[in-house]
């Protein structure tokens, strides 16, 4: 080691000197207080020995001004003294001195001490060196995150979350524990809404939610079914993350023209449907592990229905509002935001009551803010063109002039929705996309017939009852499990014209057709909820051929004549 | 060493061991003691006992640290009760006096020399 001595007497300075060579170190003297000062600026020594009594500055001075010099890491002075009053050593030891050794010298006693020091100032430099390494992936770490947020806000946007029939809370400290909202308006016109909460806190807890986020809009866009949605989204979890790591969730489609809300909640705390005209609330429990737990070979999404209408409001937040606690640890709990809710039923809106209740409770506690709510009414001012403001640049015919059909038969009828891949492959052809709602639905419409009335046989009337609608799903699933022979053929022939396109749709089912003729003239309510007048109304023309087995929808559209 | 020195006047283990730390340089530390010395036992004599008992305190805490490093145990003595008396002021001449300290020093330096030089 560097040692520097500090000792106004040259006998003993030099025995000393010559005691810390012959143990192998670099020794420089200083004969003052001052020079001691001077020579430590010089010298940098590992470790300082300074004599108490020296004159121009003794060694408590000298001990004061050296101890925290800013260019020099922690090093140990021990003084050498004769004095041996208590006081007087006690004194080395508050100026900032490490250690005392007792003059005259002892030879064994200040290797000993020398090595003992050594092993502290290797400790120290440890230390030191290690606090700098974690420094440096701190500030990794943050640069990391920074950049994941960024990326995370473009994927996992808000949607249409700030509508006017929806109220909701989600903080950027809750987005960063795993919480996410999605909301988007689907092709046909009905409202999704999701919201998913991760386990675990901070980045593996976000980083879930982009896949999610991605598979939520990307499907709903295409127009995929609410169960599809599901299996995707639990397929993907489930390949991607990690054990111990899944996502409780609330996920349901509020159709405005059904007036009928289809529900799924997996791990998540009750949602709350509220009717306000009968001052009631439905606790809507959930019915399935977590998303990203079961395999897709035994994964199965049960869908709950149930009316919603203008009187009605969806109500769901993640456990962290359940969860909060008050200074003496007590949770606000269920019975707690259940009487909230009952109390403030009709309120406009409920969600900013609530948190300023959950706020209050929680009082000075200090809270993580990991509450998310979302509150949503009847969607009656959805804008359905909000999906053609695309940012797609590329402008292509694509598909202007093609022909394709698919047909389904048997047990493929129950398990796959073929109006995704039809309504992509037409649209493709982009000068479409201003048109996407209406060939979703004219699509939509012709294959529900031809699958529920035709190959099913069932009866619409079914659904105008308020159980009507649960029972005729019911049924509806039932039947299709037990499909074999029965097929639904859709063809599409997309031909260019002036200025424009004609798509052709022809739907042929395997069921016993109807009386064509006999509908056609009592003018057709029997279809559900929309019917014949609708179709009639965006096509160019139906017609009902092969004793109703048959359909031929005609859709033309011209590039001048954009849709609003 | 060319003869075993006084024992009540110098620690001979002290001196031994002392010349196992410095070697060759074991002259050179003992000239340097001396010289040193002489000087500050000339200043301490020198001093007022009335008004200097402070810097008699110091100087004497000098003499003493030099001598006992050395082995003068005889000189280191006097010199250490100087010390703690004139620290609280309570120095007189029957513990402190020029001739006694003079006379001291040099028996201390006469064996030294004997033994060493």
């Amino acid at each position: 080691m560097k040692l520097l001595i500090a000792d106004d007497n040259n006998t003993e300075r030099l025995i000393l000197s010559r005691v810390l060579e012959n143990l192998g170190h670099e020794v420089t003297q200083a004969e003052n207080g001052l020079v001691a000062v001077e020579k430590f600026n010089e010298f940098k020594p590992d470790l300082v020995f300074l004599d108490v009594m020296m004159p121009e500055m003794d060694g408590y001075q000298v001990a004061a001004q050296i101890k925290h010099h800013k260019d020099k890491s922690w090093f140990p002075i021990i003084f050498l003294t004769s004095l041996t009053e208590a006081s007087d050593l006690a004194k080395c030891i508050d100026v900032g001195g490490d250690d005392f050794v007792s003059k005259p010298i002892n030879k064994i006693i200040i290797r000993a001490k020398l090595d003992a020091f050594e092993r502290l100032i290797n400790l120290y430099n440890t230390v030191a060196e290690q606090q700098k390494e974690i420094k440096v992936h701190n500030d990794h770490l943050v640069q990391e995150q920074e950049a994941a947020k960024k990326v995370f806000n473009n994927v996992a946007h808000r949607g249409c979350l700030d509508s006017d029939y929806i109220y909701y809370h989600l903080s950027a400290m809750s987005i960063f524990n795993g919480d996410l909202l999605l909301a988007v308006v689907l092709p046909t016109g009905a409202l999704r809404v999701m919201m998913g909460d991760f386990t675990g806190h901070g980045l593996p807890a976000a980083i879930g939610a982009l896949p999610t986020s991605e598979i939520f809009y990307g499907m709903s866009k295409k127009g995929f079914s609410l169960e599809d949605l599901i299996k995707e989204t639990n397929t993907r979890l489930y390949n991607i993350l990690p054990r111990g790591i899944f996502c409780c969730c609330v996920i349901a489609d509020i159709n405005p023209s059904d007036k009928q809300i289809k529900f799924w909640s997996a791990g998540a705390p009750d949602a709350y449907l509220i009717d306000k005209e009968k001052e009631d609330v439905t606790l809507l429990h959930s019915s399935h592990l977590a998303l990203g737990i079961l395999s897709p070979k035994v994964f199965k999404a049960k869908l709950q229905s149930y009316p919603f209408t203008v009187n009605h409001k969806l109500i769901t937040a993640t456990d962290g509002i359940i969860e909060s606690t008050d200074k003496n640890d007590k949770m606000f709990g269920e019975k707690r935001m259940l009487d909230y809710i009952n109390q403030n039923i009709c309120s406009e809106n409920i969600c900013d009551g609530l948190l300023e209740e959950v706020e209050e409770y929680i009082g000075e506690a200090g809270q993580d803010d990991d509450l998310s709510l979302l509150e949503v009414s009847f969607p009656d001012t959805v804008e359905s063109t909000q999906l053609t403001k695309s940012t797609e640049q590329n402008k292509t015919r694509g598909t202007a002039d093609l022909e394709f059909s698919l047909k389904l038969r048997g047990q493929s009828l129950n398990e796959f929705d073929p109006i995704p891949l039809f309504l992509q492959t037409i649209l493709e052809c982009n000068e479409l996309l201003p048109h996407r709602t209406r060939i979703f639905t004219v699509l939509t419409e012709l294959y529900n017939n031809a699958l529920d009335h035709g190959v099913l046989g069932l009866d619409s009337a079914l659904k105008s009852s308020s159980n009507g609608f649960a029972e005729y799903y019911q049924q509806r699933a039932d039947g299709l499990t037990l499909l074999t022979n029965d097929f639904v053929k859709v063809s599409v022939d997309h031909q260019p014209i002036k200025n424009g396109g004609k798509l052709i749709f022809i739907i042929a089912d395997s069921g016993k057709g109807f009386d064509v003729e006999g509908i056609m003239k009592r003018g057709s309510q029997v279809y559900s909820g929309r019917g014949l007048p609708l179709l009639l109304q965006l096509c160019t023309s139906v017609d009902y051929l092969d004793g109703g087995t048959k359909v031929k929808a005609v859709y033309e559209w011209d590039e001048n004549d954009i849709p609003d | 060493m060319t003869r075993i020195p006084d024992s009540n006047v110098i620690d001979v283990e002290t001196l031994n061991n002392l010349a196992e730390i410095m070697g060759d340089d074991m002259r050179m530390l003992l000239d340097t003691y001396i010289d040193d010395c002489t000087c500050k036992v000339s200043e301490i004599c020198a001093m007022s006992l009335e008004t200097q008992q402070d810097d008699i305190f110091r100087m004497a805490h000098s003499l003493k640290g030099s001598s006992r490093n050395i082995g003068v145990t005889e000189f280191a003595d006097y010199c250490s009760e100087a010390e703690r008396l004139a620290r609280a002021g309570e120095l007189t001449v029957n513990d402190f006096d020029p001739d006694s300290i003079q006379l001291l020093f040099n028996r201390a330096v006469s064996e030294l020399k004997n033994v060493y030089l």
